[in-house]
């Protein structure tokens, strides 16, 4: 749900988040926004000087009847005025002007649900890891890997789509009384991604900072 | 009416009558003991049963050189029927014989008649042991109500030279209150800058004192108002010429693709990307700036979730970097990590530091920003790239400049501008640590972190 007043302004952006793949319904004033606040969406993208009513107020509504998450548009870019806004229940805040690349992150950031992160099973495409049981298949064949292989693996699963610092990976991963190094985790990473085998891409090395488990990696 | 005539005349109602009050008083305290001596006097010579001779020439006449009569005792019997027994005594007057008749033992009065002023007295007169008759003692001449009259003048006069006596004195008491009166007007005129003369020690001295202490305070905020109208006046003036600039070359920009004179339109609308992200960044810090310039106020601390705070500010700064071929990355903890502070000002600050990175690596390079939580519950914050890096002396120059914001608003490439001025304004505010040093991948590393904590004391 988009709620912006100026022409320009919401034209684009409803186009962006289209062509980015959602749908979206377009609200020009809080008034119509207020009687919106029930109907079902995965997202309002709000914005806060509105005519016949203040995003503000809307916020207020949308959070006595739902958590949908709300990402916060305004210009204004003064401290007390985002605090409100997040106090008020609003998930992120974007300041204007904005990159529509920006956008469609914070879209999507704010759509990411936590609870799919503890899950005790991923799955992504023909990889299957069963963090309960601690065990890999992969397109249905069991993998075999050790404990530090698996909790690596387990690690950047949780954490997919963000990078994780080797000098971190390597204190919470490998054996302490083996003194192992960030240099013995980048072995392990190698030989994880032998054992991966075409999933073996979705360990991206992220420079200056470590790994990251891609989704978009494998076939 | 001015100051002296006041208090002329209010010494002058206030002289005056208290004057009279005990010139009256006194004058009736000396009539009443006239009166007594003559009424001892009567008692004396009836008890002596003679008339006595008078003790100043017969009434009605007056001295031979013309003067006033001095005072004179006369004592005249009366008979029963008031009739006198000397052929020239006067008359009983009226007003005794009532109050005889009344049966008062004695009367007396004072009276003024044909040139005669003076008191008499009346007793009853038993002592013969023949009928009840009267005596009539009788004092003439300089009596109390002539003197009174002359005290009443004298002290109406005394009163009189005191309040011009007064008027007199009060003139350089006077003179002080104008001289104040003009110092006053004078700081007035000029916007309280100069204070009025602190001469003397009485309480105008503490008048003009407590004038001064006010005139500093009101000085003060005088200035500060006229400071921060300078500061507004220049700072839209500064904004202003520093957004024509980058205005101009993005016009530039346009006009080129427009007319098709780029030889490569995805750089030239990268370029013009490059140009509207410098005017925001220049805007937002200006801004920012105007907010830490604003003077000595308190900073709203409130907790700020630094691993949002990244996200966003990578997320902003992404489709620049993907147009410069910059690749930028990051990494936070798994759990949260906060900052104390405002969180306009820190997210400024690394948005200024994530953007210089971006900014002054090569196409192909990187630029990474860490997020790390310590074990003392601190935290800390590097943005590290493989760029060509800046001199440890060089470090030290810029952290300098960026202190005294020196060129701040410079869009040297190697000068950093106003962004690394907002960094090191931010992080003195808050109390956090800035350091520039080289990275291990030959580029530049800046980090920011938290405030150590302060030692706890040991035994």
């Amino acid at each position: 749900m988009l709620v912006e007043d100026d022409e320009k302004l919401g034209g684009q952006v409803l186009g962006h988040v289209r062509d980015a793949g959602f749908q979206a319904h377009w609200i020009r004033d809080g008034r119509s926004a207020l009687a919106f606040t029930t109907e079902a969406c995965d997202l309002w993208i709000l914005d806060l000087m509105l005519p016949q009513g203040h995003g503000l107020d809307v916020l207020k509504r949308l959070r006595s009847v739902s958590d949908v998450p709300v990402l916060i548009l305004s210009a204004q870019n003064e401290t007390h005025i985002k605090v409100r806004a997040l106090e008020l229940g609003g998930d992120d805040y974007l300041t204007k002007p904005f990159w529509p690349e920006e956008l469609i992150a914070r879209v999507r950031a704010c759509l990411r649900r936590p609870d799919a992160v503890h899950a005790d099973c991923l799955r992504i495409g023909g990889l299957v890891l069963d963090l309960g049981g601690r065990r890999l298949s992969v397109d249905g064949q069991r993998v075999e890997l050790t404990r530090v292989e698996f909790d690596l693996l387990a690690a950047l699963a949780r954490r997919r789509g963000g990078a994780l610092q080797r000098g971190w990976l390597a204190e919470q991963i490998l054996d302490p009384e083996r003194a192992g190094t960030e240099r013995t985790l980048d072995v392990h990473v190698s030989r994880l991604r032998k054992k991966l085998g075409a999933y073996g891409s979705c360990l991206a090395t992220v420079w200056g900072v470590g790994y990251r488990f891609d989704v978009e990696g494998g076939t | 009416m001015g100051l002296r005539l006041r208090l002329g005349l209010a010494l002058a109602a206030v002289a005056i009558p208290l004057v009279a009050a005990m010139t009256w008083g006194r004058g009736e305290l000396d009539r009443r003991s006239e009166l007594r001596a003559l009424e001892q006097l009567i008692e004396g010579r009836l008890q002596a049963g003679r008339e006595g001779p008078p003790m100043g020439p017969p009434p009605g006449r007056g001295r031979p050189d013309g003067a006033p009569p001095g005072p004179v005792i006369h004592l005249f019997h009366y008979g029963a029927d008031f009739a006198p027994d000397a052929p020239h005594a006067p008359t009983f007057p009226a007003t005794l014989r009532r109050a005889l008749e009344g049966g008062a033992e004695r009367a007396s009065e004072a009276f003024q008649e044909r040139g005669r002023s003076g008191v008499r007295v009346a007793v009853r007169d038993a002592s013969g042991g023949g009928p009840e008759g009267y005596v009539m003692a009788e004092r003439t001449g300089a009596g109390p109500s002539w003197i009174l009259r002359n005290q009443l003048l004298t002290a109406c006069a005394l009163a009189l030279a005191l309040a011009l006596a007064a008027c007199v004195a009060v003139g350089p008491l006077v003179q002080r209150v104008k001289r104040l009166q003009r110092e006053v007007s004078a700081s007035l005129t000029n916007g309280y800058a100069t204070p009025v003369a602190e001469t003397g020690n009485d309480e105008l001295t503490m008048f003009a004192r407590e004038f001064n202490r006010a005139r500093d305070t009101a000085h003060r905020q005088v200035k500060a108002v006229r400071e921060s109208e300078r500061a507004l006046r220049a700072f839209v003036a500064n904004t202003s010429h520093d957004m024509m600039i980058p205005m101009t070359v993005l016009q530039g920009h346009l006009s080129a693709l427009r007319d098709g004179r780029v030889a490569e339109p995805r750089e030239g609308l990268r370029a013009a990307m490059e140009e509207v992200q410098y005017m925001t960044a220049l805007l937002q810090n200006l801004s920012v700036t105007a907010q830490l310039e604003a003077g000595d106020q308190d900073l709203e601390r409130r907790p700020v979730d630094l691993g949002a705070l990244l996200q966003r500010v990578v997320a902003r700064h992404a489709p620049i970097a993907a147009a410069n071929a910059v690749e930028l990355n990051f990494a936070t903890p798994d759990g949260p990590v906060h900052a104390q502070g405002d969180l306009t000002l820190i997210e400024q600050a690394v948005s200024n530091l994530v953007q210089n990175a971006v900014r002054y690596v090569p196409r192909g390079g990187h630029v990474a920003v860490l997020l790390d939580g310590l074990a003392d519950g601190g935290w800390r914050l590097r943005v590290i790239d493989d760029g060509p890096g800046i001199e440890p002396a060089q470090i030290e120059r810029l952290m300098e400049r960026a202190a005294r914001g020196d060129q701040a608003r410079s869009r040297h490439p190697q000068g950093q501008g106003l962004g690394l001025h907002i960094v090191h304004a931010v992080a003195l505010r808050h109390g956090f640590a800035l350091e520039l040093g080289r990275s291990e991948y030959g580029g530049l590393e800046v980090s920011l972190a938290s405030p150590k904590p302060a030692p706890t004391a040991s035994c």
